[in-house]
């Protein structure tokens, strides 16, 4: 039993949008749907400017609304803390969407991973490349060529239409005592996870050193995604 | 600055609010009216009850129709979530289209007078508030800016005034068809607080929603900065059509007209005035019903989240 967070560091963060990127090939997304995202913001007038970088995921909040609102307990929270997602119970009724006050939800209005590339007999450059039907057809049992089969341990590797899906903070390697994607893949450290029940661990250490903020504290939900060192 | 527009719910959610309001409110009639001198009303009695199963189906099945997986929404019945408002609506809601179905046989086939029939009146009456309220409180439930804590109160008299109106509509309509004496008065009952006159039921219903939204009105553009820049950007596209369709097309000008003829202590609404006043009022109720579904998916730029 555990308490899993994130700590979000943003002085080593540079704001690169790699776990961006990371998080759609670890956890299979498609183009319009994004676990891991980030948000900007522009402020004063110029010379006085300031800039703000915030990677932004999933909170997986100890009072989650997403939770408290589904109909189904299609959302619901493990016995590790994390705010998970049953696509077998989801309905696709869109009130975790709705009553998410971070937006960390997606719905899938399509079949994921189908594109009409992948119908095109054409072959992009005559004699030199494939067709994407070509391509397609040697996918070999998989939905796309990148496609990761590790996400489909514990979720559906590729979700389904008609229903949401969200960050899982990659259970699938928690599972096997890893660290999720997003923070092996960050280039400069900026993301650090852990249990926060576990008083040494880093996260722990890190939120006691430090003045962290959380996102839209005031909703009440108590997010488990703190920030520190802001610029 | 570029609000976004979550755009999770359409139209389809309005109109199982609009459905399901008219419903409610024919069935409430229905009822009200049944419990007084039911020979002479027997056809209005009947528009509504054969309204209310009609009303909520279609709005279920709009319902249904708008989720992801619509063949999955019978699983809300064992994957209950006892936190969750929606999934006890769900309840709320089969509960009451049974019985409203259960009603109108009942009425079609014999309307019978025994304690079964009073018992099954006494749970429609409350499963048909509490699907009143229930469609409100849904919403407040998501925690948006615009579903408040109102919400409820005033879903649920629009959902009453509108279901009243409907069954009016219909009897004028088919009475002005039939070439029948067109009777809105119902003067032979004896309803407390002069009830059993339409008038009174619209001034009534209409009064306790016009309080409800200006109270919306008043209190959500000032409570916190979210909910003031939401509220101000939403009045701002959507204002005029509120001020005009909602609030003077849909409460106030009913409210005038009904209370016109109570001055002149009428009788018997005219048909022509009849038909106005319930037009009005069920374009205000679907009017204010979608604009706010659209309103409370407006949430702020992505960068204030702090």
């Amino acid at each position: 039993m555990a308490n899993y967070g994130m700590i979000i560091d943003l002085k080593n963060c540079v704001g690169c949008a790699g776990c961006d990127i990371a998080c759609k090939t670890e956890n299979n997304l498609d183009h319009d749907v994004h676990w891991s995202f980030h948000i900007t913001e522009t402020t004063g007038v110029f010379p006085n400017v300031g800039y703000r970088y915030i990677p932004k995921l999933c909170n997986h909040c100890e009072n989650a609304s997403c939770v408290k609102v589904c109909p189904t307990q299609a959302m619901y929270k493990d016995e590790n803390g994390l705010t998970l997602h049953d696509p077998d119970k989801c309905i696709g009724c869109r009130s975790c969407e709705l009553a998410c006050p971070y937006n960390c939800i997606s719905f899938n209005e399509d079949v994921q991973h189908q594109h009409q590339w992948q119908m095109d007999t054409e072959p992009l450059l005559e004699g030199i490349t494939s067709s994407g039907k070509e391509i397609a057809e040697k996918f070999d049992n998989v939905p796309f060529p990148n496609y990761n089969p590790d996400r489909a341990k514990t979720y559906d590797g590729v979700r389904r239409k008609g229903i949401v899906e969200k960050c899982t903070l990659c259970d699938h390697r928690i599972l096997d005592g890893k660290d999720p994607w997003c923070v092996v893949s960050c280039p400069a450290d900026a993301r650090i996870f852990g249990d926060f029940d576990d008083p040494k661990s880093e996260v722990s250490i890190l939120l006691a050193e430090n003045s962290a903020f959380q996102l839209l504290k005031s909703k009440g939900t108590k997010p488990k995604v703190y920030y520190i060192n802001e610029f | 600055m570029d609000f976004i527009n979550i755009g999770a719910w359409d139209i389809r959610i309005t109109l199982d609010l609009f459905f399901g309001g008219i419903g409610v409110g024919a069935f409430l009639l229905s009822v009200l009216l049944s419990l007084y001198n039911r020979e002479s009303l027997q056809s209005t009695i009947k528009i509504g009850a054969y309204t209310a199963p009609v009303s909520v189906g279609i709005g279920l099945l709009l319902l249904v129709s708008k989720i992801g997986v619509p063949a999955k929404f019978i699983t809300t019945l064992w994957n209950v979530n006892l936190q969750s408002v929606m999934s006890i609506g769900v309840f709320l809601q089969i509960g009451f289209m049974v019985i409203t179905i259960w009603y109108a046989v009942l009425i079609w086939k014999e309307f019978p007078v025994n304690n079964q029939f009073r018992l099954l009146q006494t749970a429609g009456t409350f499963f048909a508030f509490s699907t009143g309220l229930y469609h409100g409180l849904f919403l407040s439930s998501l925690g948006r800016v615009l579903w408040t804590e109102l919400t409820p109160g005033m879903f649920i008299a629009s959902s009453i005034a509108a279901g009243i109106a409907f069954v009016l509509l219909l009897k004028t309509l088919i009475d002005l068809v039939t070439k029948d004496e067109v009777r809105t008065d119902l003067i032979q009952s004896t309803l407390p607080l002069g009830l059993h006159r339409f008038q009174v039921m619209f001034f009534i219903i209409l009064l306790v929603q016009l309080v409800s939204v200006i109270l919306w009105q008043f209190y959500t553009g000032r409570l916190e900065l979210e909910q003031a820049l939401i509220y101000d950007y939403f009045m701002k596209q959507y204002g005029t059509i509120w001020t005009s369709l909602v609030l003077v097309g849909g409460i106030i000008i009913p409210i005038i007209i009904t209370l016109v003829s109570l001055v002149k202590h009428e009788k018997n609404m005219a048909p022509i005035p009849t038909i106005i006043i319930c037009v009005l009022i069920l374009v205000g109720s679907f009017v204010m019903k979608h604009l706010l579904i659209i309103g409370g998916q407006i949430a702020l730029p992505v960068g204030f989240v702090f």
